[in-house]
């Protein structure tokens, strides 16, 4: 009797991977082989076998868990991921959207405020006719640095760039780039409009405070804005109106816009651990000494 | 659900959510998700046997995906890419589980020896789980070969698409599915289905032994550890 073929040799005969000739010859031992014969049919019982185990089907509390988290990891990727280059260039027309299902406001879906909360982005939107964005790390004076001016977006002409603003401590300064944008908002619809604009902006890839330390790229195509001056002036304003009105929490975004029909600046928070995120509308000449606060939500429940 | 269905009813494709993923939009990727998550929950369920590894794994497969999603290059399908990215994340929790002390796999002669001895591993009343004695024969696998075996045999994978989704040759996974099913046969004969001969019991047993003996290609390869 020739010598019994491997154990893989015989299992390998259903799944037709032996060269023909070695097929032919693990074949030809198994036809006279009652041992190989009867391993030969365990082996190919396994597959059946292995195909009528019963397997639970996925709960539905953990498909709501992982929509949740997904949903997170998109408000994260909002709130920190670079913008890539498709999506500047495919950047959506804000006017063109509407809130989408997920990323609703208190008293619109509980679910969707939670996962904001979670997630720990931060806007600031503010009004008037200047542009500032800044990071909350202290108390510390704001200062800023930025000629960057104002440069369209490509591809987004509702957007354009405001300066570059810097503040909080010297040791923990950051800085944030500031957005312009034509959007009218509204008391009524304040916090969807405030999502949309961190969104639009992150797309756009201006939103996201930096270290200071560098200013911010200014993108393709950018020129000075001669208004750039007053925009300083204003953001030295604003910066301290940040430290007046939103306090340490982390700036998201702070875009330059309207408040029912009138000049304001969107400030959005993000939520920390033991904050939420929030949205305020003031008024351009918001500072320390004078808070404006045109409209303040909370942007979740917790 | 498949693309083609998808398609067929005026959605977008995998290939278009996952653009628009990349793209910005906050809303593809967990359309693209719902669209596969049974599947994919299948493939993680069936890897690791415990439902909840196999959420975690689900979890961090999903998450490691939407992150990474702008290094897809197109070279498979969407769902092929997402399948992989699942048994990835199964893989490398069964691979620390194995390295754990404590973990099963480190006595895999001595229970190869009580397999061939002809005592079978499961309740000795007779009383038999299927599915237990299922996942402890699979247990006692190499990840790689566990992985063909889930795609190939309990979920009805052709041989190209789970060498697309484990990365490998098509010649790979059926060494791997041989070898997986030539290590399970003596463990499962016990489970088979009705109508399949048998041979009593002691001649089985004998014959167990002669292959344990003369076939050591049993044990042998590349992809035992």
């Amino acid at each position: 009797m020739t010598r019994h073929p491997s154990a893989e040799d015989l299992a390998s005969l259903d799944l037709d991977a032996l060269k023909p000739r070695k097929a032919a010859k693990v074949r030809a031992h198994v036809a006279n082989c009652v041992e190989c014969t009867q391993f030969a049919s365990r082996v190919s019982a396994v597959p059946t076998i292995l195909a009528s185990v019963p397997y639970p089907s996925m709960p539905p509390s953990l498909a709501a868990q992982l929509d949740a988290a997904l949903a997170r990891e998109g408000v994260q990727r909002l709130a920190t991921a670079p913008a890539t280059e498709a999506g500047r260039r495919e950047l959506p027309a804000r006017h063109a959207r509407k809130a989408r299902a997920g990323w609703r406001l208190p008293g619109m879906s509980v679910f969707a405020t939670r996962i904001v909360a979670a997630a720990g982005a931060l806007v600031i939107a503010g009004a008037g006719g200047y542009e500032i964005a800044a990071y909350m790390s202290g108390n510390g004076t704001g200062t800023v640095t930025s000629s960057t001016g104002s440069a369209a977006l490509p591809g987004a002409d509702h957007l354009a760039f405001g300066p570059t603003v810097q503040y909080g401590e010297r040791s923990a300064a950051k800085a944030v780039q500031t957005v312009r944008a034509d959007t009218n908002f509204t008391g009524s619809n304040l916090g969807a409009q405030a999502l949309d604009a961190v969104r639009d902006a992150k797309v756009a890839g201006v939103t996201g405070a930096r270290s200071a330390g560098g200013t911010a790229p200014a993108p393709a195509g950018s020129s000075a804005n001669s208004a750039s001056t007053n925009h300083a002036a204003a953001a030295t304003g604003l910066a301290s109106c940040l430290d007046a009105v939103v306090g340490s929490q982390p700036v998201q975004l702070v875009e330059t816009a309207k408040f029912e029909g009138k000049p304001a600046t969107i400030i959005v928070t993000a939520p920390t651990a033991g904050h939420s995120a929030e949205v305020w509308a003031v008024a351009p000449d918001c500072s320390t000494s004078h808070p404006d606060v045109l409209a303040h939500q909370t942007l979740s429940h917790t | 659900m498949s693309d083609r269905a998808q398609a067929d009813q005026g959605g977008p494709s995998d290939e278009d959510l996952l653009r628009r993923h990349i793209d910005g939009d906050p809303d593809a990727f967990g359309v693209l998700f719902q669209r596969h998550r049974d599947r994919l929950w299948a493939v993680a369920i069936r890897t690791l046997g415990d439902p909840e590894e196999a959420a975690d794994a689900l979890q961090d497969a999903m998450i490691a995906a939407f992150r990474r999603a702008a290094s897809f290059r197109g070279d498979s399908a969407v769902t092929t890419w997402l399948h992989r990215v699942v048994v990835n994340a199964a893989l490398d929790r069964m691979r620390r589980r194995a390295s754990r002390p404590t973990a099963g796999g480190q006595d895999d002669d001595a229970l190869d020896a009580l397999a061939t001895s002809g005592r079978p591993l499961s309740d000795p009343s007779g009383v038999s789980d299927t599915a237990m004695d299922v996942r402890a024969a699979l247990r006692r696998l190499v990840p790689e070969q566990q992985a063909a075996l889930v795609l190939v045999d309990m979920l009805g994978y052709s041989i190209a698409d789970a060498a697309g989704v484990l990365g490998v040759s098509e010649g790979t996974v059926k060494s791997r599915a041989a070898r997986g099913r030539a290590r399970l046969a003596p463990r499962l004969a016990h489970l088979r289905p009705p109508g399949a001969s048998e041979v009593n019991s002691e001649q089985d047993q004998r014959n167990r032994s002669t292959h344990q003996r003369v076939l050591p290609g049993q044990e042998g390869g590349d992809e035992t550890r």
